[in-house]
């Protein structure tokens, strides 16, 4: 293949298929393709499966990891190569309905909250069930284009959310087409792990997790659908998506397998009784069981300022992720089955497994104090940089990571980027997900422009930043051991703090003459709840405060999270 | 005082293929008499599972297939304490001094902060699971409502998607 290496490491696109078409072989120049094969890249290349939008690795380009001295793998490039800016789409991936066994609303009772509560885009994820593989998959497709017809400037997409074989959740979803649902039935009764035989191994689950992955990726390649997206669910809530699962399924294909949720949903099972659940915030209450990964501590299995351990430990298992050049995004959704405060209840004479649904909700005047969900868009948003509004946009800008999260509305608006020192045009600078590329010795900075909040968020006040946190971790290349969960050179290395009463806040933060490549993400808060990271004050001085069981206020303990852009030498 | 490895006393260990710490637990706590220590320990082989580690009881039989969890368990470092020296008297609130004082327990930890305070209250909700660490029987702990910390595990535990 001419690369002129001889170490041994996975070839991405050589695993991704065997025997690569000619398409998919970046090693040949367009000009050499037969011209259905260069039709054929350019559809590749659009539907984000070659090139920027899908990320094998930021050290993809074999010139950017021989210049920072790093084994690379040769898959299509990572992260985003937009510049300027986006249309930020705001939207949750992981919502349920009546045709779930434990919810109970309508498509269109969950939509048109969401979109009323301030989203552009939704993912319809019932459970992956028998129930459901035989009936409500097809089922629910006609609601969901009802209310697309009835929202059109809503994006309500059709996913489920599929019990990985061996271990957690995970929303997975398509773009709209005649084949929608065909492939989500397809992929739901070959690949759900409710489906597969009790009899399977560990290994076995785990092999079909992956399988489960790579059929997705092979209907788009087949012009099935237009794209697939899978992002693991309440990652760290029982220990049983261990780190070698993880990096297993985004290696699978990373075009499909983009991320995790860095908060779960249910923020509302820990507002304090009787005016609430009093239970544990995200229902994050479990212990270790004969199914978790044995090297997890306690401390993840519970939330921190409402986010997963995995993302809320500064130099934990996400930043270990980006460590190895690993584009892996977080996100946020509501996780809604049955809200909080709502006066409903599913509709009466229900037989679920006989109709694959339960009736329509009823109005009952009780109101539900002790549901621990938030509707759609009242508390958690995942902002997506898209270049129109569309369903492949924001597809397109899910995969690139052009994506940062917030609880509460704590700020309105952000724009994060990274940029050869001095140079602020606004048509230039390496937007969140991407991957800025200088030569080796390039003065670079991160700039951040934060539309502070200035209207009430869904509880009636103005949220206030207090504290915006820059942290920078080293890429050190691919990990030996696939469980490993640490980035010991991750840290914060700079704490703003915000003073009351601005409206905009413009800040920079210079991130030295480039030597080695590195990534920088973003985290904001409002202030209220703070204690040393796990990894300590040198590594964390105030990060998110372990969630009390039982008084949890979701509104008193507020934070946004940036993806991160990663910085890489260009070489010679 | 750590008895669990230091007592000259009858060791066993016991697999009966719990799926579960519940009804690992459950087992434990109906065995007639009660022993003096009683471990759980969570085993990948020959499928994920709880095996049992067992001080001043004997005469429990397990399968072949199951004997290397058996084994495991007894030479287990991590166990999950079901029944301990004082654990029997472990219900309502207690102070963190009391339950150092009582117990086996060597130590009472904050999840994230480290060691609890001596005066601190434990709402222990009549459930606690200490793990043997190191040779000490820690108590981790949690925050919960009305300024008191609980034990790390809760009985019923929400599960995984049913009933929310």
């Amino acid at each position: 293949m001419g690369h002129g290496h001889d170490h041994e490491h996975d070839h991405t696109h050589e695993s991704a298929g065997g025997n690569l078409e000619p398409a998919l072989d970046m090693s040949i120049p367009d000009s050499e393709l037969s011209p259905s094969d260069v039709s054929r890249r350019g559809f590749l290349r659009g539907a984000g499966l070659l090139g920027a939008g899908a990320a094998a690795s930021v050290l993809a380009v074999p010139t950017a990891a021989q210049a920072a001295g790093l084994p690379h793998s040769h898959g299509p490039a990572g992260g985003g190569s937009g510049k300027g800016g986006f249309k930020w789409l705001a939207g949750d991936h992981h919502i349920h309905t009546q045709y779930s066994s434990d919810a109970q609303y309508r498509v269109i009772d969950q939509a048109r909250h969401g979109r009323a509560f301030g989203l552009d885009w939704v993912v319809i994820t019932d459970h992956g069930s028998v129930a459901h593989a035989k009936i409500g998959v097809e089922k629910v497709n006609p609601d969901i284009v009802k209310t697309r017809e009835e929202y059109k400037d809503l994006l309500t997409f059709q996913g489920l959310e599929w019990n990985i074989p061996a271990a957690e959740h995970a929303t997975v979803f398509v773009t709209p087409s005649r084949n929608e649902v065909s492939v989500l039935k397809q992929f739901e009764n070959n690949y759900d792990g409710n489906l597969l035989p009790a009899t399977n191994t560990e290994a076995q689950n785990e092999a079909a997790a992956i399988a489960g992955i790579k059929f997705l990726g092979s209907q788009v390649r087949a012009r099935k659908i237009d794209g697939a997206l899978f992002l693991a669910n309440h990652p760290a809530r029982r220990g049983i998506d261990s780190p070698h699962e993880i990096r297993n399924w985004r290696d699978a294909d990373p075009s499909v397998a983009v991320g995790f949720e860095g908060a779960p949903g249910h923020q509302a099972a820990g507002i304090p009784a009787p005016n609430g659940r009093g239970g544990a915030r995200g229902y994050y209450d479990n212990n270790p069981s004969a199914a978790s990964y044995a090297g997890y501590p306690l401390e993840s299995y519970r939330t921190w300022g409402g986010f997963d351990w995995m993302t809320a430990t500064v130099g934990g298992l996400w930043d270990s992720l980006l460590a190895e050049g690993k584009a892996w995004w977080i996100t946020v959704n509501s996780d809604s089955h049955v809200n909080y405060l709502d006066q409903s209840d599913r509709g009466p004479d229900s037989n679920f497994d006989l109709n694959g649904k339960y009736n329509d909700p009823v109005y009952t005047g009780k109101t539900l104090t002790t549901a621990g969900d938030f509707w759609p868009g009242y508390y958690g948003r995942t902002n997506v940089g898209a270049t129109s509004f569309g369903y492949k946009a924001v597809m397109d800008g899910l995969r690139a990571g052009r994506v940062w999260v917030d609880h509460g509305r704590l700020i309105k608006g952000l724009d994060a980027r990274v940029r050869t020192a001095g140079d602020r045009r606004p048509s230039t600078g390496t937007p969140l997900g991407g991957v800025h590329q200088v030569r080796r010795g390039t003065s670079t900075e991160l700039t951040l422009e934060i539309d502070l909040q200035d209207v009430p968020n869904w509880a009636q006040f103005v949220p206030v930043l207090k504290r915006v946190d820059v942290i920078v971790g080293t890429i050190t290349g691919p990990v030996k051991d696939r469980d490993s969960f640490e980035a010991p050179d991750t840290k914060v290395v700079k704490s703003f703090e915000i003073s009351a009463g601005a409206k905009k806040v413009s800040l920079s933060f210079a991130l030295g003459r480039l030597d080695k490549p590195f990534y920088v993400r973003v985290r904001g808060t409002d202030g209220k709840r703070t204690q040393p990271g796990l990894r300590g004050a040198g590594i964390d001085p105030f990060g998110p405060k372990l969630d009390v069981n039982g008084d949890a206020d979701p509104w008193g303990d507020l934070w946004f999270y940036t993806n991160p852009i990663f910085v890489l030498p260009s070489g010679r | 005082m750590t008895l669990y490895r230091s007592v000259a006393s009858t060791v066993a260990g016991v697999s009966l293929g719990h799926r579960e710490v519940a009804s690992a637990d459950h087992w434990i706590l109906s065995l007639e008499p009660q022993p003096q220590v009683a471990c759980t320990h969570l085993v990948k082989n020959p499928f994920p599972h709880v095996a049992i580690s067992l001080v001043g009881v004997s005469g429990f039989e397990t399968d072949a297939e199951l004997q290397a969890a058996a084994d495991e368990a007894l030479s287990g470092k991590f166990g999950r304490a079901v029944v301990f020296p004082g654990s029997s008297a472990l219900t309502g609130k207690l102070t963190v001094a009391e339950v150092l004082a009582t117990t086996a327990i060597d130590r009472v930890d904050v999840l994230g902060s480290g060691p609890a305070d001596d005066s601190d209250i434990l709402d222990t909700r009549d459930f606690v699971r200490p793990q043997y660490r190191n040779g000490e029987l820690v108590l981790t702990t949690t925050p919960a409502a009305g300024g008191v910390l609980v034990p790390f595990e809760t009985r019923d535990p929400t599960p995984c998607c049913a009933g929310h």
